[in-house]
């Protein structure tokens, strides 16, 4: 056999993966109904990649605190300065509902991240060594799963405290603050971790006990090598369904919790804490109900949407990936 | 012996989402009264299909698109195809069962025996034990020992009889102290079917009643599921492989008792397996099918001595036999949604003409009763 | 083995399910500062002004299994804290609103349940059709939408439309009820037998308090069961159409029985199970819907009372809160187990 330069042996190794990417955005293409997902977030994602030329921050300014004009309590219309018009304490809507789409795929990706890390570890941990750790472990996720999450997201939320030490060495003290967004964002993972550890650990029993993991026992793999290149490729999509809908879910509880207050602060570019600031002007004006319908309407489009176009996509996926039916 | 079910060029097309399925192609068959007729072939050959036309009950997206199913109806010969759908009701269960399979799977695994089997009683012979209770109620307030209900029960019997979908039954159906007057004809239709159970060969009727179908054994299950079929006395019974599933020694009980059983009932038996042996056992006549089509008719022990078809005669050759030679037929069975043109068999037949591969041929009766359809034997057409 | 084994089975599983319930809401106290945490035990107002001798009295900075038995014995006898934001007990401050959310919940989880069973059905028998798309489109809309937003949109364009009719805030306005009705409610000719508006407005003999709470009801109840609806339909349509094509269904029509009854009779109960074992998630989210649609609707409900609590950051309110909640689905949960069995006999054998 002749030498292969490393760059040589990616290419190959990579090939099977590249395969079934084309083979899902093929059947992907085929329902317009996960078109029309995956254009919706194929738009957001535009829009939070050049959020800064769409809206330009205040130079010197954290980029995510909405820039106020002025500080009138009303909300200002549509106007050419304004595309959005302002909310309450003139906040511009534009400027907040674009960078709000940095903060929502924020939220999402690191909940999901975090969520799906911690579950890939007790679920690996559980599902392949099994026995009591196994036993211990499912009794904790039931525990957890006793709780509906935005109660649980609450609590958790509550417990996190403001500041955290980081290093303490004498006279050194290192601590960092932690924002309330950050709270949430914990909790969220505390309370996501459950579910994919339930499922991962599902997927390792089933996947444990195929042939091919005896047969590469018994040549010798050490139990991190299995689990690494055997168990989980072979468990990845259902984790890849549960993660795509999840984000939804979660965008909609960070959103439902800024809207309550324990969220995001007040200023922040996000869409829940947007529609927070609109709870005054629901009934408009005297002779106007609807007079200040841009204050809620907008970035409650906004959250739609998004949370509408990971649905479609993650529903695509459960049914492409539906390894029953996946292949021709 | 008369015709009691004829089936006349059936054409059977399912249109799925990969392409126009040609299921049956004109498919030709005859049972006469009081014979079993076996009907025999590989695996997607068509037999399950022809037997749920038989009770126009194809799944969509099947839809029948030619031919007659004609059935003897006292005098009448009257085509199935051609009725609506209640009248059809009536036929399925009481003039024309079905046996099936996989009997755990068949029965519903949240209903009880009882409720499933009285079902069958419930559908095609509710009058005659509405007028059972009225008498027994009859008997009751002459003797003196009736409920004060009774009238009220007479009444919801009568009504019952006249006017089964009526909506004061309905209403009555659901409210929980009403409906006793339901327990009677329960436990008529009951004591009916503790009857049937234990001439189907189960040791304990009462105990089997009130089980679940996954608590039977599948022996037990077959034998309940033969019950039901027989309890209305159909004239015409189909079996679709009911003992492929079953243990060796079950299935030698389950052929025998259906042997018996018709004898005792006079029943017309469609049997449909792949396996010869069976057809050996059970059967006067049997049809050879593949793909779609019928390749041969006749008699049992004709079709065994004088095998014509040379699918009937690959069939045979390919049944394993000790100190023989393994022998199979050459080629796969096609896809029907684009089956071979002319004679189905044709690329896979030994001895093949020009002309199989682009004309279908007919049916033609070659000997007395021995009906084949193959070009290697031309002749007068049926 | 028989239905009653079974439940004697599930109601033993339950202990250990609930003693776990209560260690987690005690683990999260403890990782709060004890200054905080002492109002767990406080039961009255009279006591803030003592707190460090209640920080001692408790012992709250002794081992944690000392501390947590200290608190189960306090929760056992009712205690669960005091409540800055009710300004009582929590657990008087939740009983005082409990009926609102039961009123709500009353109303919203048949309609949903028995609504989306009916969608479902309809769904899978009618696959691809009008119906199916439709109902398909609209549940995965429903299951997009932020509850509190849909809840706004409702409230604004009801009031846009109705607002001039002469009743206060429109035909649909939040809150439980109007004040004159309200007034009628606290005076004391008025019994509260349930505590629940609709019900005890007729067993008073006084209709016009039912018309109110429902007309305050409307949009809650619609608000709450827009977005649960989704879930039932998807799960009731797919194992519907699984049901649909298992063998017994074609052996019922093969003995002569009509499609309907096939349908309704053969069908549906197996189609049901999995939608049973849902119904326990429907009240976990009954719960997270009616945190945020009181907190719309100015709804005077549990569910506001923790939103604002947690605001606040009370955290005995909070924390008695999820204990409760934690309970009632664990209860919840149980109860859908026992219907399971007795729907599906195979699972008595487990």
């Amino acid at each position: 056999m002749e030498a292969r330069s490393r760059w040589q042996r990616f290419k190959v190794s990579v090939q099977p993966t590249l395969k079934e990417l084309k083979f899902i955005l093929n059947r992907i293409k085929q329902s317009p109904i996960s078109v029309i997902g995956l254009a919706i977030l194929v738009f957001y994602i535009a829009m939070a990649l050049i959020a800064p030329v769409l809206a330009p921050p205040l130079p010197k300014a954290d980029p995510y605190m909405i820039p106020q004009e002025s500080f009138i309590f009303m909300p200002s219309p549509p106007s050419p300065n304004h595309i959005f018009g302002t909310t309450e304490n003139q906040y511009d809507l534009w400027y907040g509902c674009v960078w709000g789409t940095r903060t929502a795929f924020r939220i999402g990706f690191e909940v999901v991240v975090g969520g799906l890390a911690i579950g890939l570890v007790i679920g690996c941990v559980a599902g392949y060594y099994g026995g009591i750790l196994d036993e211990l472990m499912m009794r904790f996720t039931d525990i957890i799963f006793a709780f509906p999450g935005l109660v649980l997201a609450m609590a958790f939320y509550m417990a996190i405290p403001d500041t955290v030490t980081i290093f303490r060495w004498g006279d050194i003290n290192w601590t960092m603050n932690i924002m309330s967004l950050d709270k949430v964002l914990i909790a969220l993972v505390l309370v996501s971790w459950p579910s994919y550890t339930r499922v991962i650990r599902g997927e390792i029993l089933r996947v444990k006990t195929e042939d091919y993991i005896e047969a590469a026992k018994a040549v010798g793999c050490s139990d991190y090598r299995v689990l690494m290149k055997h168990v989980i490729p072979n468990s990845i999509y259902p984790i890849v369904i549960m993660a795509s809908l999840d984000i939804g879910a979660i965008v909609l509880t960070a959103a439902a919790m800024s809207f309550l207050g324990i969220g995001a602060p007040k200023g922040y570019a996000d869409w829940g804490q947007l529609i927070a600031l609109s709870r005054n002007w629901i009934y408009g004006d005297i002779n106007n109900p609807l007079g200040y319908w841009h204050v809620f309407l907008i970035p409650g489009i906004f959250i739609f949407t998004f949370v509408l176009g990971w649905n479609l996509l993650g529903d695509a996926f459960r049914d492409i990936l539906d390894p029953t039916i996946r292949r021709r | 012996m008369s015709d009691i079910l004829e089936i006349e060029d059936l054409v059977l097309r399912f249109y799925t989402y990969e392409g126009v399925v040609e299921a049956l192609d004109e498919v030709n068959l005859t049972l006469k009264e009081g014979e079993t007729l076996g009907l025999v072939g590989e695996t997607g050959c068509g037999k399950s299909m022809t037997a749920l036309s038989v009770l126009v009950l194809v799944p969509s997206p099947g839809r029948i698109e030619g031919g007659h199913i004609f059935v003897e109806q006292g005098k009448k010969r009257l085509d199935l195809l051609a009725q609506n759908e209640p009248f059809l009701r009536k036929v399925r269960g009481k003039d024309i069962s079905m046996i099936f399979q996989e009997p755990r799977v068949y029965l519903n695994p949240v209903y009880t025996v009882l409720n499933q089997v009285a079902e069958v009683y419930m559908q095609h012979r509710l009058k005659e034990f509405c007028h059972m209770a009225i008498e027994e109620i009859n008997n009751e307030i002459k003797s003196g020992k009736a409920g004060f209900l009774a009238e009220f029960e007479k009444s919801m019997y009568r009504e019952l009889v006249e006017n089964p979908t009526s909506p004061l039954l309905q209403i009555a159906a659901r409210i929980p102290v009403l409906n006793r007057y339901k327990r009677r004809l329960m436990r008529m239709i009951k004591k009916e079917i503790v009857d049937l159970l234990k001439s189907m060969g189960i040791a304990d009727p009462e105990r089997v009643i009130d089980m679940y179908p996954h608590e039977l054994s599948g022996g037990m299950a077959q034998r309940v599921v033969v019950g039901m079929a027989l309890a209305c006395n159909p004239k015409i019974l189909i079996a679709d492989e009911p003992t492929t599933n079953l243990d060796v020694t079950v299935q030698l009980q389950i052929l025998n008792l259906i042997r018996t059983l018709k004898k005792k009932y006079g029943s017309s038996i469609l049997y449909i397996t792949h396996d010869m042996g069976v057809v050996a056992e059970l059967c006067q006549r049997v049809a050879v099918m593949y793909a779609g089509s019928i390749c041969e008719i006749a008699g049992v022990m004709e079709i065994f001595k004088n095998p014509l078809h040379p699918y009937t005669k690959g069939l045979l050759e390919s049944i394993p036999q000790p100190g023989k030679e393994f022998k199979s037929i050459a080629g796969t069975v096609p896809s029907l949604i684009n089956p071979p043109s002319g004679c189905r068999f044709h690329d896979r037949c030994p001895y093949a003409l020009e002309t199989c591969a682009n004309t279908k041929p007919k049916m033609i009766e070659v000997k007395k009763d021995h009906f084949i359809r193959c070009h290697l034997f031309p002749g007068v057409q049926k | 083995m028989g239905l009653g084994s079974y439940i004697i089975r599930r109601l033993l599983l339950l202990i250990p399910t609930l003693i776990g319930v209560t260690l987690l809401v005690f683990a999260v106290s403890q990782m709060i500062d004890p200054a905080l945490r002492a109002l767990l035990y406080v039961t009255s107002d009279k006591q803030l002004s003592i707190l460090d001798e209640i920080i001692k009295k408790y012992g709250l900075n002794d081992p944690f299994y000392v501390q947590y038995f200290r608190w189960l014995d306090q929760l056992l006898h009712g205690n669960l804290g005091y409540s800055r934001t009710g300004r009582g007990s929590v657990l008087e401050c939740i009983l005082l609103r409990l009926p609102a959310t039961v009123e709500i919940t009353l109303y919203s989880a048949p309609i949903t349940i028995l609504l989306g069973i009916y969608l479902g059905v309809q769904s899978a028998v009618h696959k691809d059709k009008v119906l199916d798309q439709a109902t398909r489109a609209l549940s995965i809309i429903g299951w997009s939408l932020p509850s509190f937003w849909l809840g706004i949109l409702l409230l604004s364009f009801s009031f846009a439309l109705t607002g001039n009719i002469g009743l206060a805030g429109g035909l649909f306005p939040p809150g439980r009820l109007d004040v004159s009705t309200q007034a009628m409610v606290n005076s004391p000719s008025f019994i509260q037998y349930t505590g629940l508006v609709t019900i005890d407005g007729l067993l008073n003999g006084k209709p016009l308090v039912t018309l109110d709470g429902l007309r305050h009801l409307v949009l809650p109840v619609i608000t709450l069961t827009t977005i649960q609806i989704a879930l039932i339909v998807r799960v009731m349509r797919s194992s519907m159409l699984e049901a649909l094509g298992k063998g017994y269904i074609i052996s019922a029509r093969a003995k002569g029985l009509s499609k309907k009854t096939v349908i309704n009779k053969h069908a549906r109960r197996n189609a049901l199970i999995p939608v049973v074992t849902l119904s326990g998630l429907l009240v976990a989210g009954m719960v997270t819907g009616v945190i945020i649609t009181e907190t719309v609707f100015a709804f005077p409900g549990i569910g506001r009372f923790a939103a604002d609590a947690a605001l606040q950051l009370d955290i005995p309110a909070v924390l008695g809160f999820a204990l409760l909640t934690g309970i009632v689905f664990v209860v919840a949960n149980l109860i859908v187990d026992v219907i399971y069995a007795y729907i599906d006999p195979r699972i008595r054998l487990g």
